[in-house]
Parts: structure tokens; C-alpha cells; sequence
């Protein structure tokens, strides 16, 4: 052995962890690292928490799609103008595409829809349990939907409409998990929202139908929406409307 | 390539360091956003020969250090308690392992914090992290030094520090 292992300082070990020594000064610490079990040890344990902390961080990105993205100008809280926010929100669809990563790409939507028809049968037909978290608890219910699905929410408000918010629930989806709002009107008929992760980013509203009940879905940067209730399409529609200039105003009070 | 898409292939790294200033994912994402928008306006006055990931990190830091945070929280006061810790969810293998971690590293001091995941996740080279950060190299050595002790410690490690010379 022609290079002595002394003289290693404590920026040697770093740098040896991050691969940073030029190969003469890298094959002494090598050959200190041989002889001193102790800084061996170290050195090893630095690597894996290097490897584990690129881990951690790459789990954390891919479990958050990208949600921005550059419009000119941070936006002042907007009027509850939805047709200022559909304006936006087809701004958003055209320059959205560059910000997916492709692991993110557009997903199909059908099983949103399948999953919502789903969850709007089973629970709207309930008469003791329709909800998990009833609208008297409507604050417990905004920030506990918001530590489970990953972001910021507020009950979206649709008294406007004449529904008055019944509650919401947590539910499984084949992903990630999802949530149902549901709201009713004075007659007694229920509608609900269900919403996940998971979007195909096209904020144009979609049809579809059941021989009993209708939804019109969309999604956003990040999350894939489904109204569904048996109402005149054109009703629907429109309480598609604010309900998508809500979620795109998030300092709407609610 | 247009300005947009390259910005684009950088998000998810000014994620990172976003999430790395902030210790929050919704501030996180502001503070990216804030960024590109940003980036975009000052892409022509860019310097050559500067990385652009260098760039951004420098311009993110600088947004975040003064006034974002100011102006954030005049502007949405109720989104600023609602914050939102790094943390990875149940799905991802060994996520209580790596949870723990993550909180060590968000506890860490943000000086340590930022030359460790620029060193350690964006492997940007000591140079490049000292000038990102605007210290000596020497700096970000002991900097990445003494974070690297902290975590190793809290594994319950118990290895030698060796002698310095800065």
C-alpha cells in the first residue's frame, strides 16, 4: 500500500459521500475507510440516508402532480362569475398539457364516471347514514377531506341554486381516495359531487347517463369531478358550472 | 426548444427545492408557481453560460426569502393555517422509515437543509451549490457536514466526526 491512510478530515468524508474527491485523494479515504470500521460505518450509513432521501423526495413529487402553472398574473379573489372562470379555466386546458408529467398523462375518465354513479346509487337512498360528516359539521368536514385527498378544500356553497348541503363522506377508489358531497334541494331530491385525484385535465363538461340518473364531469390540473342527479340536464349543468368556479377560486369564502 | 417546455422539464426539481424552502406542499406549489411565472418574464434577460436549474433555484430563493412569504399571507389568510407537511403517503414502501427522515430533515436549520438537498437529491457539485446559495464553498461543506450529523445521529449511529480544517 503506497498511500497512507492519515491526514483524512472531516470534508473528505463528506465529499467521499457525495462522490466529489478527485480519484487520487478518493483511494485514501478508501484505504482509511479499510482500516477504520468506525468511519466505514459512517460513510455507510451517509449513503443510506442519501439514498433514502432521494427516495423520500421522489415519493413525495409523484404522489403530487404538478398544480402549477404560470398565468400571467397572480390572481385577485374573483367574483363567483362563472363565465370569468370558465374562460380561465379553458386557458388552463390549452397550456396545461406541457406542465403533465407523463406519468401523470391524461387517464381515462369512465372510470370516474362508473365510480360516481356508484357512490351516488349506494348513498343518496340513505336515510339514517347519507353521510359520514353531516353539514353541521361542515368545517371538521373541509379539513379532513383536505389531509386526505392532498389539498386545499372548501365545501363548495350552493344555496344560490336552492341545495342546501347535506354532508360528505371519505370513499375508496381504485387510486387514490376519493370524496362524495352531497347536497339537496327543498323537495328532497339529492345530488352528489364525487371527486379524486387522477384528472385528464380537459375542463370541458361531460354528459352521461344512466337510465336513472345523469352526470356532467370535468376535471381541473389535478382532479377529476362527476356531478350526478336526476335532474333536467340543463339544471345539472348549470350547478356544474358553479360548482367549477368555485374549486377554480380557492379564496371563494364558503 | 420553447421556453415553456424546458421550464416544464425543471418542474419537478423546483418542486423539490420548493418543498425544501417551504416545508409545506401547498406553499410548495405557490412558491413553484410564483417561480415560473416569474422565469418566464425574465427568460430573455437570462445570463449565458448560467445552468438553468441554478437560475431558477437562485430566483425561487430569492422569492421565497423576501416577501413571498409577507405577501402570501396578506393576501390569503385563510390558507395560511392550513398547511400541509411533506409527508409520503401509505402506499409508498417504507413510508413510515422515510416519513421520519423527511421530518428530521425538515426540522434541520434551512441554511443545512438547503445545501444538503442541493448537494444530495439535485447533485448539484459544491461549486455550483455555493454559488446558488451565495456562500463560500467551504461553507456548503460543513454545512452538508453538520446536517449529515444530524440525521446520523437520530438514526442512533454513533460515529466519529473527524477534525477540520475550515
Amino acid at each position: 500500500m503506497t498511500t497512507a491512510p492519515k491526514d483524512i478530515r472531516e470534508e473528505d468524508l463528506v465529499a467521499y459521500v457525495d462522490d466529489a474527491l478527485p480519484p487520487d485523494r478518493r483511494q485514501q479515504v478508501e484505504a482509511y475507510l479499510n482500516v477504520t470500521p468506525n468511519a466505514a460505518r459512517r460513510v455507510e450509513t451517509d449513503l443510506a440516508i442519501a439514498r433514502d432521501l432521494r427516495c423520500a423526495f421522489a415519493g413525495l413529487i409523484a404522489d403530487q402532480p404538478m398544480a402549477g402553472l404560470p398565468l400571467a398574473e397572480p390572481r385577485n379573489h374573483m367574483p363567483l362569475a362563472w363565465a370569468a372562470s370558465v374562460a380561465m379555466a379553458l386557458i388552463i386546458g390549452g397550456a396545461a398539457g406541457w406542465f403533465l408529467r407523463p406519468d401523470t398523462a391524461p387517464q381515462s375518465m369512465s372510470g370516474l364516471v362508473v365510480e360516481a354513479f356508484a357512490a351516488h346509487r349506494t348513498f343518496v337512498v340513505e336515510v339514517a347514514h347519507p353521510v359520514e360528516v353531516g353539514a353541521e359539521k361542515k368545517d371538521h368536514l373541509a379539513t379532513w377531506l383536505t389531509n386526505r385527498l392532498g389539498r386545499p378544500f372548501a365545501i363548495p356553497d350552493l344555496r344560490v341554486t336552492g341545495l342546501s348541503l347535506v354532508g360528505g363522506r371519505l370513499l375508496p377508489s381504485s387510486t387514490e381516495p376519493a370524496a362524495q358531497l352531497m347536497y339537496e334541494d327543498g323537495s328532497g331530491q339529492r345530488l352528489t359531487l364525487y371527486l379524486r385525484r387522477g384528472s385528464d385535465d380537459d375542463p370541458s363538461f361531460r354528459f352521461a347517463e344512466t337510465a336513472t340518473e345523469q352526470a356532467f364531469y370535468w376535471s381541473d390540473t389535478e382532479f377529476a369531478y362527476a356531478l350526478t342527479g336526476a335532474l333536467p340536464r340543463a339544471r345539472l349543468l348549470e350547478i356544474a358550472h358553479l360548482l367549477q368556479a368555485q374549486f377554480e377560486d380557492p379564496g371563494t369564502p364558503n | 426548444m420553447p421556453k415553456q417546455e424546458t421550464l416544464a422539464q425543471e418542474a419537478d426539481a423546483m418542486k423539490r427545492y420548493a418543498i425544501t424552502l417551504t416545508r409545506d406542499m401547498h406553499a410548495a406549489d405557490d412558491l413553484v408557481q410564483d417561480c415560473m411565472e416569474r422565469a418566464l418574464r425574465k427568460w430573455t434577460i437570462r445570463r449565458e453560460g448560467v445552468p438553468l436549474r441554478a437560475w431558477l433555484f437562485t430566483m425561487m430563493r430569492n422569492l421565497h426569502v423576501d416577501g413571498w412569504r409577507r405577501a402570501k399571507r396578506s393576501q390569503t389568510e385563510s390558507l395560511e393555517t392550513m398547511t400541509l407537511q411533506p409527508e409520503l403517503p401509505p402506499t409508498q414502501e417504507n413510508h413510515v422509515e422515510l416519513n421520519r427522515l423527511l421530518n428530521r430533515v425538515m426540522t434541520l436549520p434551512d441554511d443545512q437543509r438547503a445545501a444538503l438537498v442541493l448537494v444530495t437529491i439535485e447533485g448539484f457539485t459544491y461549486r455550483e451549490a455555493a454559488e446558488t446559495l451565495g456562500v463560500p464553498e467551504g461553507t456548503i461543506l460543513s454545512r452538508v457536514s453538520r446536517a449529515r450529523a444530524a440525521l446520523r445521529e437520530a438514526t442512533g449511529e454513533v460515529a466519529p466526526r473527524l477534525r477540520s480544517v475550515t
